[in-house]
């Protein structure tokens, strides 16, 4: 009994490897040609007759005039970017006077000139939401910081030294020498002494003059 | 030995053109069957029979395409560009044709593939395209891929050198002839 199964084992066996080595051989011939292993599936159909050459050739004029149209357009915007006409127009703010209007380091600037030694504020880059009307939406932000108070209306210049300081600052134990930035540009002080020795050139030339 | 680029090319160039496709197409290229069994020790002139039979434009790498085959040959032989432009200006194979356009805007300067590719968006002719692995095989026509090689940097999977736009080149190079204007003869 056992002896029977061993031998109908075997010939299944062997059935089964003839198969697989037909299967292999049918393979190889198959893809004998390197061309036929990779390009053996379905393709579209993509050839051209002479019975659609009209339809073809509307179908590519439309392309056509597509791809001019798009590249001249593209080369208009170019040339239009290069010359500097595209200037991004300024958002329209809301109303009033005093208005800050926001540059692009986000630093409200009041439309009033500011008096001298006067005290001023940065907006800062937060919180800048706009309405539609240009209003900030944090309503605290609609309120011009930088305009003066009625300490500011006091013409400094006329003060004694010591009080030539800004809004809060005069009197001030913690109080340092510096008081505005101007001040201590030694530029404008060289320039002012360049300016200074070219007047007094001129004076003792013209002294000189005088004389002879 | 097989896959050295023409000691021409690297002198002239500085360069493997070869490069300029990516490694991973290309090295699944160097152990496919296709590139050991047609493409070895083949020159130009045998790679036009090959290119003749082309029948789709396709970059899949599983198994590399017949096409990516022929085109890393091509950048491999780097011919100069009158013997390209015979695969170009011949109107008997359109596959072949785009062979030469792909090899031309690879490895070209700007104001050669403008020059060498422009007359080619007259081209209607129907063709055969698979975008991907995931894309089906799709009809196109001629000029519409060879507007895209002019416009895009990635083409059926294989990533172009960066071309800068006509104006730009224009303004670069005087040689620059101006673009045909193809719908006036119709």
């Amino acid at each position: 009994m056992a002896a029977a199964r061993a031998a109908e084992d075997k010939a299944a066996r062997r059935r089964e490897a003839q198969r697989l080595v037909a299967h292999i051989l049918a393979e190889e011939e198959n893809v004998r040609d390197a061309w036929a292993s990779v390009t053996n599936d379905e393709l579209p159909d993509d050839e051209d007759r002479e019975e659609d050459h009209e339809m073809e050739v509307a179908l590519w004029r439309l392309r056509e005039v597509l791809r001019v149209k798009r590249d001249r357009e593209e080369r208009a915007e170019w040339e239009r970017k290069r010359s500097g006409e595209v200037v991004e127009p300024r958002k329209e703010r809301g109303e009033g006077e005093g208005r800050a209007e926001t540059n692009e380091a986000g630093e409200g600037q009041s439309t009033a000139k500011p008096a001298f030694l006067q005290k001023h504020y940065k907006t800062g880059p937060f919180f800048l939401e706009t309405n539609e009307d240009g209003t900030y939406k944090e309503e605290i932000y609609n309120r011009d910081y930088n305009r003066g108070t009625e300490q500011d209306q006091v013409r400094r210049l006329g003060l004694p030294g010591p009080m030539q300081v800004r809004r809060g600052e005069f009197g001030k134990a913690s109080r340092s020498k510096y008081t505005h930035l101007a001040a201590e540009d030694t530029a404008a002080g060289m320039a002012r002494e360049l300016r200074q020795d070219r007047e007094l050139a001129d004076v003792l030339r013209r002294n000189e003059h005088r004389k002879t | 030995m097989a896959n050295k680029t023409d000691t021409y090319a690297l002198h002239s160039r500085g360069t493997d053109p070869q490069n300029l496709l990516e490694p991973s197409l290309r090295h699944s290229v160097y152990l496919s069957r296709f590139w050991n069994e047609s493409c070895f020790g083949v020159t130009l002139a045998d790679v036009v029979p090959l290119a003749a039979r082309l029948d789709r434009i396709s970059a899949v790498t599983a198994p590399p395409t017949p096409f990516l085959c022929l085109l890393l040959k091509l950048l491999q032989l780097s011919p100069e560009e009158p013997e390209i432009a015979v695969f170009l200006t011949q109107n008997d194979f359109k596959y072949a044709r785009l062979l030469g356009a792909f090899y031309v805007r690879l490895a070209l300067p700007p104001p050669r593939v403008y020059a060498l590719l422009e007359p080619l968006l007259a081209d209607l002719r129907k063709i055969v395209v698979r975008e991907g692995a995931s894309a089906e095989h799709a009809i196109v026509h001629v000029d519409e891929l060879i507007d895209r090689l002019l416009r895009e940097h990635l083409v059926v999977g294989i990533t172009l050198p960066r071309l800068p736009p006509r104006h730009v080149v224009e303004e670069s190079f005087v040689q620059l002839p101006p673009r045909p204007q193809l719908l006036q003869g119709l």
